[in-house]
């Protein structure tokens, strides 16, 4: 189900995008908007088949915790 | 073309999301909970909760709506709230429960505490929602009613508790989320409502029936209907009832007031490694009920009337505070809380000892009673 | 690249909601309990060189947000650092709020709906209105400002006959540190991140201050946060207010004037969501910017849409679930302070340099 949605929340958005504002953008602009696009879909689509990527909060609360002393 | 397209797609998308819910359930597929019962099985470990459900499926022109009975067992209150899926068609749902009672056996020797906190937890039920302790055997019983009379009991006991308060003064109302607060405060302790069936003509109902005392989450005794109205004073919550007064020195009470109004403020002093409590209460009366015949135009009557009942105000207060000092040492009127906001450094000093100070603090009561009116007649 | 104006106003209000974003539902409420009226104030009189120091630098370069300004102070690469730095922060910022919002939906009425589908409809909306540029999201702030300020107002009056103004006593029952962590935390959250508009700035009127535009907003800022822990102490109690996660939801779940003026939360939920979604957009325009700066594009508007989905993928695996949400905020902080003090300090003392350098010249040429 969160398959279907992630798909048909990207396909509707790149289809106007591309015959709208990036019709007239350059080169470098596509290039950006495009990874930008697919590494969003990617994390989503493995978020959607409840693939859990490790989240940069472990690192930060690692990192912090080891600097400050933070009780919880 | 294909912006039309998309827009037509996003409307229709947009439809969607108006039905709210992932998992929507209409008011057909759900029955609506008024009460709760909650009641501990010690033999099995298990929670025994009785539901009152509104039935909207028996709704006729001429009838009203009827409550209906569900229970379930389970390990935990929500394993037990669950579970009455098994033989219901439809799921319960709490948004409107009035009134979680919990039956005097589960309240003595298991504590509240966890019954509350998965109410609190869960979002389903409202934090207004009231609790209350019952008498009879089970909690499941106060819910009860005959076969054939309509009606709601829940409802009945919300309105019942909700608005005794400003009309009989025999009991108190203690929202969910205030008893979570009480249980963490200072104090850690509290009184709740109780309720038990009585005979209404030759019907049974269920009354209110006093107050119940909590030291900590477990219960520890009752006040009467009649104790539990000092005891809304001291705590200054009364807004209306009756005080009765005996005047031309006969066996029976004679004169009936009605208080329209009433203050109370509490207020303590420390000397000499003594906390002395002072209540200080003032209420507006109106003669309501005169059979002795006294002239209510006569100045020195009033007055007199005025200082008996000031008078019968400040002992029942003091019995009624000296009764859950000395036989309950539950602090249900707040000292602890009060010495904790007024003066924290006393409150310091005191904090360990405070088991032992507290059944012997001295109370003072004063009050004063201010007659307004006398009614339509002289 | 055309040129949007603000106006004063818009750009204020902005701010302010900015501020409201997500404290107003989650409360202004810290481990303090009763007394986080003194964190709050505490924490109001720290911000307020932060916002001198953001004035000034609006002041100094008002045509400019601060990526161009660090363009043009530190150079090319380090220059490039501070700007992907602060972006990464927006985007963050932006995926932490938006999921704040999804917890509290599910958590508050919608228990069995995925969080995904309420995201998606959340950054759609942002996206749609990060696009129609700034001038329309100051628009927003206005007209909602407005609405959100009568709620509060709303909910704390109809709370008056409920009140125990007695829960606001003992005060000074808390340690030093207490305190200190508890001021921290509500100057980091959220009066701190206001470095995100510095990442706007460059479109306001050029005759307006700046500073005053940031403490009208400081000031605001600070009287709802008072009402609205106000509201809910002396509601709900310490102990209570302290074990909910959304204390402003349950105060108003418990409002009640008489029978017929009941069950308002409703309200809180539309004020969050008015609120978040300005705190959203600004995050989103903010990080769209920084990008657009780090690869030297024209226009920062055709990358609201990846943005946005990129802070949607990053809200989705942030957190397994809401305890590890309140838990993040103790480190919060912490994570923040680079951001949002040191980043701007050094630009400011760069821009204080650059100046006078500038004037220098000047004056011998």
């Amino acid at each position: 189900m969160l398959t279907v949605i992630v798909i048909s929340l990207f396909l509707p958005e790149i289809i106007y995008d591309y015959n709208t504002a990036l019709k007239q953008a350059g080169k470098r602009e596509r290039r950006i908007y495009a990874v930008i696009m697919l590494i969003s879909f990617v994390i989503l689509i493995l978020y959607s088949f409840k693939i859990t990527i490790p989240s940069p909060h472990g690192i930060i609360t690692k990192v912090i915790g080891s600097l400050f002393r933070i009780e919880t | 073309m294909i912006k039309r397209l998309l827009i037509c797609l996003l409307q229709v998308l947009l439809v969607l999301s108006l039905c709210g819910c992932w998992n929507y359930r209409g008011l057909d597929q759900v029955n609506i909970v008024v009460g709760i019962a909650v009641d501990f099985d010690k033999e099995k470990k298990e929670y025994k909760m009785s539901y009152e459900v509104a039935d909207l499926g028996t709704v006729k022109k001429d009838q009203s709506i009827k409550g209906r009975i569900i229970t379930a067992e389970g390990k935990t209150l929500f394993d037990a709230a669950r579970n009455a899926k098994r033989k219901e068609k439809n799921r319960l749902f709490f948004g409107s429960s009035y009134v979680l009672v919990i039956s005097q056996e589960m309240a003595r020797e298991e504590g509240i505490f966890n019954s509350i906190e998965w109410f609190l937890r869960d979002g389903e039920c409202r934090e207004t929602m009231f609790v209350a302790i019952s008498q009879e055997e089970t909690a499941a019983k106060v819910l009860e009613k005959e076969e054939n009379i309509n009606g709601i009991v829940s409802a009945d006991i919300h309105d019942i508790i909700m608005e005794d308060k400003s009309v009989s003064a025999s009991t108190v109302h203690m929202p969910v989320y205030e008893v979570y607060s009480l249980l963490k405060s200072k104090a850690n302790s509290l009184a709740l409502p109780v309720l038990r069936k009585t005979k209404n003509g030759d019907r049974e109902v269920t009354a209110a029936n006093g107050s119940a005392v909590f030291k900590g989450d477990k219960l520890v005794g009752f006040l009467t209907p009649a104790e539990s109205k000092y005891a809304l004073f001291a705590w200054n919550k009364i807004k209306s009832g009756i005080l009765t007064i005996n005047m031309a020195d006969q066996k029976i009470d004679d004169i009936s007031l009605e208080i329209f109004q009433s203050s109370t403020k509490k207020n303590f002093r420390y000397d000499q490694g003594k906390i002395k409590v002072i209540i200080e209460s003032s209420t507006d009366v109106a003669i309501a009920e005169n059979h002795s015949e006294l002239n209510v135009m006569d100045e020195q009557i009033v007055e007199n009337i005025q200082k008996e009942a000031g008078k019968m105000i400040e002992e029942n207060i003091k019995a009624v505070i000296e009764k859950v000092q000395q036989e309950y040492q539950a602090d249900i009127f707040g000292f602890s809380d009060m010495i904790f906001k007024r003066d924290l450094k006393l409150w310091k000093q005191l904090e360990l000892e405070w088991e032992e100070i507290f059944p012997d603090i001295e109370v003072e009561v004063t009050s004063k009673v201010h007659v307004v009116n006398s009614g339509f007649t002289k | 690249m055309k040129r949007e104006r603000v106006t004063f106003n818009q750009a204020m209000f902005s701010i302010v909601l900015f501020n409201f974003g997500s404290s107003v539902v989650m409360g202004v409420s810290t481990g303090v309990g009763q007394e986080a009226w003194i964190p709050i104030l505490a924490a109001t009189v720290a911000a307020i060189p932060l916002f001198l120091i953001f004035g000034r630098i609006m002041q100094l370069f008002p045509e400019e947000d601060i990526f161009g300004i660090m363009n043009s102070l530190f150079g090319k690469t380090f220059g490039k650092i501070g700007i992907a730095l602060l972006t990464w922060y927006a985007v963050h910022l932006c995926a932490l709020v938006l999921r704040d919002f999804s917890e509290f939906t599910q958590i508050s009425s919608m228990p069995e709906t995925p969080q995904l589908p309420i995201m998606i409809l959340m950054i759609l909306t942002t996206i749609y209105l990060a696009r129609s540029g700034m001038r329309n999201m100051g628009k927003w702030s206005l007209v909602m400002f407005f609405f959100v300020s009568l709620v509060v107002i709303f909910t704390f009056l109809t709370a008056i006959p409920q009140a125990q103004v007695d829960d606001l006593l003992p005060i000074g029952s808390h340690t030093r540190a207490e305190y200190f962590e508890s001021s921290f935390q509500i100057f980091s959250f959220p009066y701190a991140e206001t470095v995100i508009f510095l990442c706007l700035a460059g479109s306001y009127e050029k005759k307006d201050s700046p500073y005053k535009m940031l403490f009208y907003a400081l000031f605001i800022t600070l009287i709802v946060f008072v009402l609205v822990f106000l509201r809910n102490l002396t509601l709900l109690g310490p102990a209570m207010m302290q074990t909910s996660y959304f204390p402003s939801y349950v105060t108003a779940r418990i409002i009640g004037v008489g029978d017929f003026l009941a069950r308002i939360e409703s309200l809180i939920s539309s004020n969050f969501l008015f609120a978040g979604i300005v705190k959203i957009t600004a995050c989103l325009l903010a990080a769209s910017k920084g990008l657009a700066r780090l690869f030297e594009l024209e226009d920062y508007r055709i990358l609201v849409l990846p943005m946005g989905m990129l802070a949607m993928a990053l809200s989705a695996f942030l957190y397994e679930n809401t305890m590890e949400m309140f838990a993040f905020l103790k480190y919060y902080p912490y994570y923040a302070f680079p951001f949002q003090v040191i980043l701007p300090l050094i630009t400011w003392i760069g821009c204080e340099f650059y100046v006078r350098k500038r004037r220098k010249e000047s004056k011998l040429g």
